[in-house]
């Protein structure tokens, strides 16, 4: 019995220190990796940082790749003569983005926020929530983003009790963006990325039954009565497909359709503009425009947008 | 549960702490209903597909033993048709009707035989082939019958090697049940750090470089022969990592308790011949179809030819345990080749291709070689179907076109991972007591190591199914 107790003094004892050489090196890094995160020169989430934190610009893009990559910053201020940003991100969709606007709003008010849907922003996606990782360093500052991301997990809560939890996986962008070694790479014009080159191969696509989100379709909800509690002008978008659009892009249109009438926003539909529709030269991918098919559908896009603020 | 899971953390911690309060006679008690909370936390109802075949195994043990002559036999066919049909009724069902509509086409027949949704219970393949080895072994007279209903549920159900092995014999693990094991830190720090070293295998490496190979794989019509390279590359070790991971883990946290299960991997891709890579690969799933099928056949004592046709049975075999799929009996049966050719005496196995290079130069040759052999197998045990696996195999051959990602971040955190496993695995393989002023037998080095691993698994694990590349066609 004496020994038995002896060996679990000695246990509890290397645990202890283990434990605390581990507490202390997760402080000592997580600090470190906080100080360099929010000191990005460059990249993803510098532009993110741009967003959330410091534009005052007064239109925002919001929305996936699709928004990142199609509104041209000059033509939408030639035209409408509004300071602009673009929050678009490479596979983020609902949640993320209304995450983001809280931010956004906590800070400042902008004008006018044109919101770029796409199926991923209403259908299921086993990954979608799992994204909100993006904003998990955002939390202590922000900690009305907590029902947000209980939507990723129950215990995320106890992951964020560590400090380098909330910059996981991200440990080589974060020392690539602080040392500015991105810059060369996207050529960010006011966090609008725009995609050189011109379509090769179109993937067929399988249409698939996809079943409705009922939490992003709420999150959606959410994101257009934050906008009009606000008063800030939302313009939801559908911005142009290479192909005609299958049952499930359809789908999307009537129902963001029937949301943007019911919540009175103004909605845009470019689905199956005969513009850009099997139009090689303007689509780098069949989801996402080149240079030359942003700068046409911008023009298209400040047009309309134009109508409905002379309303 | 998972074993990369907050529960499982919670759940282990929970159970050994326990564990180690209760008195000796009643911890078998918690062992079995913790292994069924684990069980059912997956699907509930297969629970009773495991109770199914431990009564049918438990009794069959009893009879086997009781029992003289003609009957022995007939107990222990009806336990290995209990198991096997379990097996061949939820895993192969589907396939085996596949390949039924495919065969009665050629000859202008319908299939009237519905294909069914089943969800396949996890751990399937490992409890049925452990249950099989204890009527096996009761049978050979090597292993007396198990008389404690408790206890042999244990044996089949004992959680920490329930859902991915390794897969042990009743000889082993039995009267370990029996045991009553204390509190040793010396045996709980190095059971917590076999853990460590599982996660950072599963978390760091594995699911890292799953990232990459599924974009690759999964798309692989469009991607160039360099990136079905790379990715096959990246395969190789993430299947490694995988599993050696998820060993690491089940023989860890076994050891914590105090049970001793059997190594199942052992740096294979340092081996220099293909013998010698499965004498270091899925050590007891190897050990289980030589000792049960291939020495059943006849072994080594049978002629050359015999002996070549036993070895493509047994790994045409391992090849569907692993997987309902033509796919993987091609796999098994490349490896099973690999292993004919290296028995030919005069070949003197593939080391022989580099006889006349210096030894050091000769070892290292001959695994970059054997490497590249089993790679190639990797390739059909990962595609979709057999076709898909050929077209990538002269895809890979041809080495055309750019090597795809969508970040260079992408492949520096794979390549990382890559380097922390082989600094790892070089240092165990050859048993490097000092790097640099480093002295690795010094306590705190090994703490420091640990600590640190710790920390890396914080950084660079894969803890969600978020992470992606970008990739959109």
């Amino acid at each position: 019995m004496r020994r038995q107790l002896e060996e679990v003094r000695i246990l509890c004892i290397i645990l202890v220190k283990f434990l605390l050489a581990v507490v202390f090196l997760d402080f000592v890094a997580g600090k470190a990796l906080e100080c360099m995160f929010f000191k990005q020169k460059s990249g993803a989430f510098h532009r993110a940082n741009l967003a959330i934190s410091e534009t005052k610009a007064e239109l925002l893009i919001f929305g996936s790749s699709r928004a990142n990559h199609h509104y041209v910053p000059d033509i939408l201020f030639n035209s409408l003569k509004m300071t602009n940003y673009n929050v678009g991100r490479d596979g983020c969709f609902i949640p993320y983005h209304y995450a983001v606007l809280q931010m956004i709003l906590k800070r400042y008010t902008p004008k006018e926020i044109v919101l770029d849907v796409t199926p991923e922003d209403i259908y299921e996606d086993t990954n979608e929530y799992e994204r909100l990782a993006l904003i998990l360093p955002y939390y202590n500052k922000h900690p009305e983003l907590k029902p947000i991301l209980e939507l990723r997990s129950k215990f995320e809560k106890i992951k964020l009790l560590s400090n380098i939890y909330p910059y996981n996986s991200s440990f080589v962008t974060i020392l690539a963006g602080y040392f500015n070694l991105n810059r060369k790479k996207e050529n960010d014009l006011n966090g609008f990325i725009p995609l050189k080159g011109k379509i090769r191969i179109s993937k067929p696509s399988k249409e698939e039954v996809r079943k409705l989100d009922y939490r992003k379709v709420n999150l959606l909800r959410d994101f257009i009565r934050k906008c009009k509690a606000n008063s800030v002008k939302l313009i939801i978008v559908y911005s142009p497909n290479y192909k005609l659009t299958n049952h499930n892009e359809k789908f999307v249109e009537s129902f963001v359709c029937y949301i943007s009438e019911r919540e009175k926003v103004d909605f845009l539909n470019f689905q199956d503009h005969k513009k850009f529709l099997d139009s090689d030269s303007l689509f780098y991918d069949d989801k996402h425009l080149n240079y030359k098919g942003a700068e046409m559908f911008s023009g298209l896009f400040v047009d309309e947008v134009m109508k409905i603020n002379s309303k | 549960m998972l074993f990369n899971s907050l529960q499982f953390v919670v759940f282990f911690f929970a159970v050994t702490i326990t564990y180690f309060m209760l008195p000796h006679k009643n911890r078998w008690v918690l062992l079995l209903l913790s292994s069924c909370y684990f069980y059912m936390f997956f699907v509930p109802i297969y629970i009773l597909i495991l109770v199914f075949t431990i009564i049918i195994d438990y009794f069959s043990g009893i009879y086997i033993e009781g029992a003289v002559g003609i009957r022995r036999k007939q107990f222990l066919i009806l336990s290995l048709v209990a198991n096997i049909g379990v097996l061949a009724f939820f895993k192969y069902f589907n396939f085996l009707n596949e390949n039924l509509t495919f065969f009665l086409e050629q000859f202008g027949y319908k299939n009237h035989i519905p294909f069914l949704e089943i969800l396949l219970p996890v751990g399937l393949s490992f409890h049925t082939f452990q249950a099989m080895s204890y009527t096996i072994e009761v049978y050979r007279g090597n292993q007396k019958a198990e008389r404690h209903f408790g206890i042999y549920s244990l044996y089949v159900m004992f959680y920490p090697q329930l859902v991915a092995g390794p897969i042990e014999r009743p000889q082993n693990l039995l009267f370990q049940f029996y045991e009553k094991h204390d509190i040793d830190h010396k045996r709980i720090i190095d059971g917590l750090k076999m853990m460590i070293v599982g996660f950072f295998m599963k978390l760091v490496v594995a699911d890292r470089l799953g990232i990459y190979v599924d974009t690759i794989y999964n798309n692989a019509s469009m991607h160039s022969g360099k990136s079905m390279a790379l990715a096959t590359f990246f395969f190789s070790f993430q299947i490694y990592c995988d599993f050696a991971g998820y060993s690491n883990i089940a023989i860890g946290s076994a050891k914590v308790m105090g049970f001793e299960l059997m190594t199942n991997f052992s740096r294979p891709y340092f081996s220099s011949s293909v013998s010698e890579f499965w004498r270091r690969w899925h050590i007891s799933l190897s050990t289980w179809f030589k000792d049960y099928v291939y020495i059943t056949l006849g072994g080594n004592r049978v002629s050359i030819s015999k002996r070549n046709i036993n070895l493509m049975i047994v790994f045409l075999l391992s090849g569907l345990w692993h997987g309902a799929n033509w796919t993987y009996v091609v796999w098994g049966g490349l490896n099973g080749l690999y292993l004919i050719i290296e028995g030919f005496q005069s070949f003197k196995g593939f080391s022989g291709l580099f006889k006349f290079m210096p030894t050091n130069f000769k070892k290292v040759f001959s695994s970059v070689f054997v490497f590249l052999l089993i790679s190639v197998s990797w390739i059909f045990f990962r595609s979709e179907n057999v076709s898909q696996g050929s077209d990538i195999l002269v895809k890979i051959l041809r080495f055309q076109g750019n090597i795809f990602y969508d970040s260079p971040t992408t492949l520096i955190n794979c390549f990382l991972a890559l380097f922390a496993l082989l600094i790892f695995e070089f240092i165990k393989e050859n048993g490097i007591e000092k790097i640099l002023f480093l002295n690795l037998k010094n306590q705190f080095t090994k703490g420091a190591i640990y600590v640190l691993s710790v920390i890396y698994i914080l950084l660079m694990g894969v803890f969600d199914g978020g992470q992606f590349i970008y990739f959109q066609f």
